[in-house]
């Protein structure tokens, strides 16, 4: 029987890289040769007992207990020979001398293979270090000199099968579980190389030395990094499409809140923004800017194979062994219908053969607020106030007058000016340091059959407003077992519970808003409820002080993935993924009759629950050979079923008889307010092939065909077909390079292109649908049914068509290297709401109308400046630029005003009036020909027709940014690594929205420049006490510039020597500090009233907002124990 | 050999778990009705007609929806210290196509018809329903539609006329003319009266003099004014709605089922069953809250100054005080402490804190009361014809007084609106009356309302002649009887007399009124949707 058993490279466990690094080179050797190879260990002794047992079996049973693997030709060996043997504590050198005692059979170890070959003279010990030849025939050398060492990283972790090689030889070997090697070589002239995935190769020269101890330095841009690929893994090498990625070591000495704390900045295209503020705020991640209006701009996240559908702040980002994100359509296409919007591939980390590793990582920091908001204080609050009734002739010009401050300023307020001094600075009041902390557990290790990886982490975090804090616990386990040489599985388990809460609902909202001549107490020491008589401005603690509010949001998370796989024969694996995704989260609001939500309003409780559930399954077919040491094939057959199911309950109650109930007793209500539940399902069905085809490692092929069933679709369009064809080109490797090799390493060009879909709709949206009414008679229910949504029998995918151009570059031995990409994507057959004449009783129907397009430039340069023993240098520089336009609508090449989507602008866009200043008294006569006066805001007559009209409002300008670079510098000194990170975010426009000025005299402001009579500034208009809101044209006050430069993350580690350690139990120690945030400077005033631009949370009218969050500064404090 | 057999089964097993049956993609939606199915069946049919109900409620929703349409803009309202929405009153560029209120009138009021037109066409295929059950059903959705299209004819004149479910995606609409609008305003009210029952179990629902006082309306409106008071005096005779004794009871919460009521719009306590509720209250509540012993209540309302009477209004209000009850039965004028914590003087919690009143009191008895409570008169709160200052300060008009809301500072109102009353009837039979030139008929409806209006004793001095009888005077009665019930502007606009009015009684909007304003601009919205958006017709001058 003869079979050729391993696994094929882009499908091999990726942590034990070495070995799938190792075999490549083998197969370049070997091609075409039916050889056998199995997994091993170097100086392992064996023990062995078999009877009457045929060699291959024999051979089986040693792989099996020992890291070696045999090779050999099919027929060079008589494996069906029987032998018996039994030896207890043997080299292997030993028992192969038994095992083929007296047969035609020579062996040689390379490395860690043990190559099995007819000829010579009968079995005989050959020493174990030996060159291979091209023939694979036994060239043994004569050894001249031993030089031993060890092989450590730049933590003093020594690095398993890092590989020594002899220069221009094939003369090596692999470093042993300890990091130690021992190396034959021909003589002092030689050079070794010392070679691991994921590090910066070295070369040595040996001269007289016999030890050489080495440490290896990272690196992550190493080019036989492999990279995971949608359903498998490739060489980075061999990638044809647009992969980035982010892995552990990148990541490895940066304290993260979340994942997106750890890959925002290092992936070009991919935008990381803020949803939110406050302790267990999301965020929004876009990848290569927006092209969908209806249908989701979220990327498709993949975690351990199965899709993730959750929120990335219930992933620990300390189990993260990569991020990978694929960004062309080349790349995305095997995913099909869901990956329009580019692929995050999250792997987490995966256990070891060895004895148990611990890590233990600890930190915390305090939270603090950047500064507080410059709102008015007392006096300016009033001057304000005197000028909004100045502007109306209800006060005197000029000075202040007792008697109208009598008429407008209630008896609080008075008193408040009457006692003088600031007033309340609510902020002050309010805000207080917050903290975060993080304590994590990871064990991981294991034995030929059984790796695995635990790890079990709590994350905590109180925010700068009372009350508010985040809590995650988190339980992650990864399996491998290794049933057979054919069968293997795993498991990866990650149980997650995380705790949202929050004791006010709108504490800042009325710090912002409230007067500061307010008064939060009585003069006896009873809380007041208003900040002053104004029933709408409260007192912002009153949720604290009547202990009124609740707000909980817990959820529960398993996923749970299984996969096993066979191989069928030596070329050809199937793999089985079952994976479940189960969410369980519950919200929970009560609010008193004396909180802020329900200011003086009976007592309300809310409760809300979903249940969410995700099947999968999937089967895997890989082949993958290679011919005639050039010709790589490695073909991909998917099927694929995927349901969801969401179950939503949820009841409000009003009217509580005891509010200390909070929300645990809403049968007690005397109201109900609100009682629902939903189900809503989907379905997915897919096939998918892909082939790639690689000569020499110099011309690389990849196609791929994706059909994808998606229930959301209507009967006719159910299916969707997305291929996909990408080309690269090594040229560095053609012979007219020849003359560049001293400096080029490594060319690469790639083109690419394909198509993918989005169905990120919600279902039942082709079969129309009627929706409850609601109406009462005399208050008796009167519910009804009408018909609101269209049937709509043409519902269909979103497609997006992506080009893509690329450069792989590799410079000066490795010291500078990087990527360029250019892409153009089309998006078409957009699914996009239609606005229909509402005279057919239907607002809207789901449409495939209307095309956006995106053009970008992404450069990521990685450059190592100086490298020396004790210092290094490293500078990491992403830069992206993107660029969305709607290209067409649902009429076609016509704007849609209503929802701000105009032909040509990205999606989003502030719309307004634009103000170019305010009127002055000398243009009084020209200010009243558009019904305003002096002090008022001049907005620009667009159309010159005298008056401000619709017509006049104009597009100012997007939140998309010119272009975002992060660049990110990291020295190593000694033991000492400071790494700090500057985030340049380059144009785009934000909106103060929520801080807009407010006209009158009630609400509290920010302290503007205003017009008066004396002060004929351009800033901001004269406060009037006749207007809501922000008064004429208010919102053309809040838009800003928001670029913005930030340093984003400064930390400094150090690790204590080995020297300081070795007595102890532990293995590496660090010591680190970190600080986010500390400094940022934007072009707008933004900075002045500390708001971040780049807070870009609230979608209001189609826009964005900041958040009325105030930006934070994080600094933490931690530690790492391994042992 | 067992290994072979091994990965087999192990494949085979799995590709039997991936397999899937054909109706896998096959979508089940069962969270709601099938909508073909469930409006055949009579639950159904019935479902469908109570929705027709619930758009009636969009104009009350909130204050961008209808009520700067209705108020602003007439001669007897102007607006208050919240400035929004100002074109409306002040006539000026701000009423454009992509003004907002426009679009939340057109929109909601066209989803309503569509709902109407849904129950119309389905009709026949009511399986579990006799006709004559299904006719008396559907004519409620006659009785809406006319409705709907009612007000929108009035306000933007011409109008799609759609009169039947929409099925397909439609993107074109035409106009119809005022003309063909009104005639199938006229046909839907005729096919209701003739299969609506003069009464209906559950109130709220449409009757038979409904129908009638609908129609009444309508011929009034299209100068038909034999048709009209023919119908108003049906409506007056034949169904036993009499006037309440006490004309301030037709404002209580308490008293929402009354003899006077012809048609209410409905809303309700429960949440639930309340949708946006009714926002009315909120706009024409003075700051009271900002004077000296005062904080927000709820039996107070909420203020949110939009609407404040004109100087000529609550000069004619107060004009007849002495004999006419009605500014006493709808306004409300003092207020009664009760912050303890802004007393000022002698004055208690109970105690009359302050009172606007819109008439002059002489200085010496001001000083006077003064002494005790704060005093706000016509002099103090209007300057000349325009209100003081921030215009905060006024009587409040308490029909849509609502202490029944959740809470102080809830927005969402819960106080039913009288759509129809029967003193309506009465105005539109004297008026109508009067143009056919019977004037007896008209002078006795008219004495009618004005007895009941009469303090008790002052009913003959109440009373008037033939010879005080012109249309002025009819729309004095109106401002005096319907003031703040959503019907001026039409009023003004039926009778000619809106440019006049305005230019005599509202100092913003008098000076740029004109011609154009008569009809509303059709919402851009609805324009830009439109395929072909280059036939259909704006109004003239937008």
């Amino acid at each position: 029987m003869q079979k050729i058993d391993w696994f094929p490279d882009f499908l091999g466990n990726i942590l034990n890289k070495n070995r799938t690094m190792k075999l490549s080179f083998l197969l370049l050797v070997c091609a075409l040769l039916n050889v056998q190879a199995n997994s091993f260990s170097q100086n392992t002794k064996i023990d062995l007992e078999v009877e009457n047992e045929t060699i291959q079996n024999v051979l089986e049973e040693i792989e099996s207990k020992s890291n070696f693997t045999f090779f050999y030709r099919s027929g060079e060996i008589n494996e069906g020979r029987t032998v018996s043997l039994k030896v207890r504590n043997k080299p292997i050198s030993e028992i192969l001398d038994l095992i083929f005692k007296g047969q035609y059979v020579s062996y040689s170890v390379v490395k860690n293979q043990i190559v099995l070959k007819r000829g010579g003279p009968p079995i005989k010990k050959i020493p174990v270090q030996e060159k291979i030849s091209n023939d694979l025939l036994l060239d043994a050398k004569i050894v001249q000199q031993t030089v031993t060492g060890t092989i450590v990283d730049n933590q003093g972790i020594p690095i398993p099968g890092a590989n020594v090689v002899e220069k221009n030889t094939t003369n090596g070997t692999a470093a042993d579980f300890d990091g130690n090697y021992s190396l034959q070589i021909s003589g002092p002239e030689s050079i070794l190389v010392f070679t691991s995935i994921g590090y910066a190769s070295q070369e040595i020269p040996v001269g007289v030395s016999t030890t050489i101890d080495v440490v290896m330095r990272e690196d992550s841009q190493a080019l036989d990094e492999v990279v995971v690929v949608g359903y498998g893994t490739q060489k980075r090498r061999d990638v044809t499409g647009s992969v980035a990625s982010v892995s552990t070591e990148d990541i490895a000495d940066i304290p993260m809140t979340s994942i997106e704390g750890g890959i925002v900045g290092r992936i070009p295209g991919l935008d990381v923004v803020p949803s939110g503020a406050g302790p267990g705020a999301s965020t929004q991640i876009q990848l290569r800017g927006q092209r969908s209006f209806t249908a989701t701009n979220d990327p498709l996240i993949i975690l351990d194979g199965s899709p993730y559908y959750g929120t990335l702040n219930d992933i620990n980002p300390y189990d993260i062994e990569s991020v990978d994100v694929l960004k062309d359509a080349s790349s995305t296409a095997i995913y099909g219908a869901r990956g329009a919007n580019g692929v995050i591939i999250i792997t987490t980390k995966r256990g070891a053969t060895g004895a148990p590793r611990f890590i233990f990582e600890s930190y915390g920091g305090p939270i603090m607020a950047y500064g507080t908001i410059p709102y008015a204080n007392g006096p300016q609050y009033a001057e304000i106030a005197r000028e909004a009734y100045r502007a109306i002739g209800d006060y005197p010009e000029g000075g202040t007058s007792a008697e109208f401050d009598e008429i407008i300023f209630d008896e609080i307020e008075i008193e408040s000016l009457r006692q003088g001094g600031n007033g309340l600075n609510y902020q002050d009041l309010l805000y207080e340091h917050g903290f975060q902390q993080k304590h994590q557990l990871t064990v991981s290790g294991g034995s030929e059959k059984v790796k695995y990886n635990f790890s079990g982490s709590y994350f905590q975090q109180d925010g700068i407003i009372p009350g508010e804090n985040f809590d995650r616990y988190s339980m992650r386990t990864n399996l491998d077992f290794t049933f057979s040489p054919i069968f293997s599985g795993g498991a990866s388990i990650l149980l997650n519970h995380s705790y949202n809460k929050r004791k006010s609902s709108a504490a800042l909202f009325q710090a912002f808003q409230s007067s500061p001549l307010g008064k939060l107490y009585e003069d006896d020491g009873t809380p007041r409820f208003t900040a002053t008589a104004d029933g709408l401005l409260l007192n912002p603690l009153a949720d604290y002080i009547y202990d009124s509010y609740r707000w909980d949001n817990k959820s529960w998370g398993a996923i749970l993935n299984v996969f096993g796989e066979a191989k069928i024969t030596p070329d050809l694996t199937y793999r089985l993924n079952l994976g479940t995704n189960f969410k369980l989260r519950t919200i929970k609001e009560s609010a008193g009759f004396y909180s802020l939500a329900r200011n003086l309003g009976t007592a309300t409780a809310q409760v809300d629950n979903t249940v969410d559930n995700l099947l999968l399954y999937e089967s895997i077919l890989t082949y993958n050979k290679q011919f005639n040491e050039k010709h790589q094939l490695t073909v991909t057959a998917i099927q694929g079923v995927q349901t969801t199911r969401l179950e939503t309950s949820d009841a409000g109650v009003s009217d509580l008889p005891y509010e200390e109930s909070r929300y645990h007793n809403l049968g007690s209500a005397t109201l109900v307010n609100s009682v629902g539940s939903n189900l809503i399902e989907t379905n997915l069905l897919s096939y998918a092939g892909r082939i790639f085809y690689g000569y020499d490692s110099k011309y690389l092929l990849t196609l791929s065909l994706r059909a994808d069933g998606a229930s959301q679709f209507s009967p006719n369009h159910k299916w969707g077909y997305f291929p996909s064809a990408a080309f690269a080109y090594r040229i560095s490797d053609e012979g007219f390079m020849k003359s560049t090799e001293n400096w080029l390493d490594d060319l690469k060009l790639r083109l690419s292109y394909g198509v993918t879909g989005n169905q990120g709709i919600s279902p039942y949206q082709t079969q129309g649908g009627a929706d409850r009414s609601a109406y009462s008679w005399n208050e008796s229910p009167g519910f009804g049914y009408y018909p609101t949504e269209l049937e709509n029998r043409n519902l269909k995918w979103e497609t997006t068509a992506v080009y893509n151009f690329g450069v792989d570059f590799r410079l000066f031995g490795g010291r500078l290297s990087g990527s360029v990409d250019m892409y153009n994507t089309n998006t078409y057959d957009l699914l996009m709401f239609r606005k229909l004449p509402i005279t057919s009783g239907y607002d809207q129907v789901l449409q495939n109308v209307g095309k956006t397009k995106n053009k970008g430039f992404e450069l990521s340069l990685n450059s190592v400046n100086i490298s020396t023993e004790e210092f290094s240098w490293r500078t990491d520089l992403t830069f992206f630029r993107n660029n969305t336009e709607i290209d067409e609508l649902y009429n076609g090449k016509v704007d849609d005003i209503g929802n701000r989507w105009f032909i040509g602008e990205p999606i989003e866009v502030f719309y307004d009036f634009k103000k170019i200043g305010i009127w002055q008294q000398n243009e009084s006569a020209e200010a009243a020909s558009y019904g305003q006066e002096p002090g008022q805001i001049k907005v620009l007559d667009v159309d010159n027709d005298g008056a401000i009209t619709d017509a006049d409002r104009m597009v100012l300008g997007s939140p998309q940014p010119d272009f975002v670079s992060n660049i990110t510098n990291t020295f190593n000194y000694k033991n000492f690594d400071l790494s700090f990170q500057t985030y340049i975010r380059w144009g785009g426009m934000s909106s103060i929205g929520p801080f807009a000025p407010f006209s009158k005299k009630r609400y509290n402001k920010l302290v503007f420049d205003y017009w008066t009579p004396t002060n004929p500034t351009n800033n901001y208009p004269r406060p009037n006490q006749l207007y809501e809101g922000s008064g004429l044209y208010g919102s053309t006050l809040t838009y800003r510039d928001a670029s913005l430069i930030s340093l984003r993350q400064i930390s400094l580690g150090y690790r204590f020597p080995a020297s300081l350690i070795e007595k102890t139990p532990l293995s590496g120690l660090r010591l680190y500090l970190s600080g986010e945030n500390l400094a940022y400077w934007t072009k707008s005033e933004m900075r002045d009233f500390n708001m971040k631009p780049d807070l870009t949370g609230d979608v209001v009218d189609g826009t964005r907002t900041i958040s009325s969050y105030p930006a934070t500064r994080t600094v933490i404090l931690g530690l790492n124990i391994q042992f | 050999m067992k290994r072979h057999i091994n990965i087999v089964l192990f494949v085979v097993i799995t590709a039997i778990i991936g397999s899937c049956s054909s109706d896998f993609l096959d979508e089940e939606k069962i969270v709601s009705p099938p909508i073909n199915s469930y409006f055949t069946t009579e639950k159904g049919f019935n479902d469908l007609v109570n929705s027709n109900y619930t758009f009636t409620r969009t104009l009350f929703a909130g204050g961008n929806n209808f009520a700067p349409l209705v108020f602003f803009g007439t001669d007897l309202w102007t607006n208050g210290s919240d400035g929004t929405f100002i074109e409306f009153n002040a006539y000026n560029s701000g009423i454009q196509p992509a003004n907002p209120v426009l679009w939340n009138l057109w929109s909601p009021f066209y989803q309503g018809i569509a709902a109407c037109n849904a129950a119309i066409s389905r009709a026949g295929a009511v399986e579990e329903m006799p006709e004559s059950a299904v006719n008396q059903k559907v004519a409620e959705s006659y009785f809406l539609r006319a409705w709907y299209y009612h007000i929108l004819v009035m306000h933007f004149g011409g109008l799609p006329l759609v009169t039947e479910e929409v099925t397909d995606v439609v993107t074109t609409a035409t106009r119809a003319s005022e003309a063909e609008v009104y005639n199938q305003i006229v046909q839907d009210l005729l096919f209701a009266e003739q299969h609506l029952p003069d009464t209906q179990d559950e109130f709220g629902r449409v009757t038979r003099p409904a129908a009638q006082a609908l129609l009444a309306r309508v011929y009034l409106t299209l100068n038909q004014n034999d048709m009209a008071a023919e119908y108003a005096e049906k409506v007056i005779n034949d169904y036993g709605f009499s006037l309440l004794d006490d004309y301030s009871r037709l404002w209580d919460v308490d008293n929402r089922v009354n003899s006077e009521v012809i048609w209410s719009i409905q809303f309700s306590q429960d949440e639930r069953l309340n949708g946006s509720g009714n926002a009315y209250f909120l706009y024409f509540t003075p700051r009271y809250d900002l004077q000296p012993g005062m904080t927000r209540a709820l039996e107070n309302d909420r203020p949110w100054p939009r609407f404040v009477a004109t100087r000529y209004y609550f000069d004619l209000l107060a004009s007849n005080r002495e004999n006419d009850s009605r500014f006493a039965k709808s306004w409300k004028t003092a207020w009664i402490a009760n912050n303890e914590s802004t007393l000022v003087g002698n004055m208690q919690i109970g105690d009359t804190a302050f009172i606007y009143v819109p008439w002059d009191i002489p200085d010496s008895e001001e000083a006077e009361l003064e002494q005790k409570y704060g005093v706000f008169d016509i002099n103090d709160l209007y300057d000349g014809e325009n209100p003081t200052g921030s215009r905060e300060l006024f009587p409040h008009m308490r029909k849509y007084k609502d202490p029944l809301r959740p809470s102080i500072n809830s927005g969402v109102g819960t106080k039913n609106v009288i759509e129809i009353r029967l003193a309506e009837m009465y105005l539109i039979a004297a008026e109508a009356q009067m143009k056919e030139g019977n004037l007896p008929e008209a002078v006795d409806h008219i004495n009618t309302i004005r007895h009941r209006a009469a303090w008790p004793g002052k009913e003959v001095d109440m009373e008037i002649t033939e010879a005080d009888l012109d249309i002025d005077f009819i729309l004095d009665e109106r401002a005096l009887e319907l003031g703040a019930e959503r019907l001026r502007w039409a009023d003004l606009k039926r009778t000619g007399k809106l440019i006049e009015r305005v230019q005599l009684y509202n100092t913003l909007g008098r000076d740029n009124v004109e011609q154009k304003h008569l009809l509303r601009p059709i919402p851009s919205n609805m324009i830009d949707r439109l395929t072909n958006r280059e036939e259909f017709e704006q109004n003239p001058g937008y």
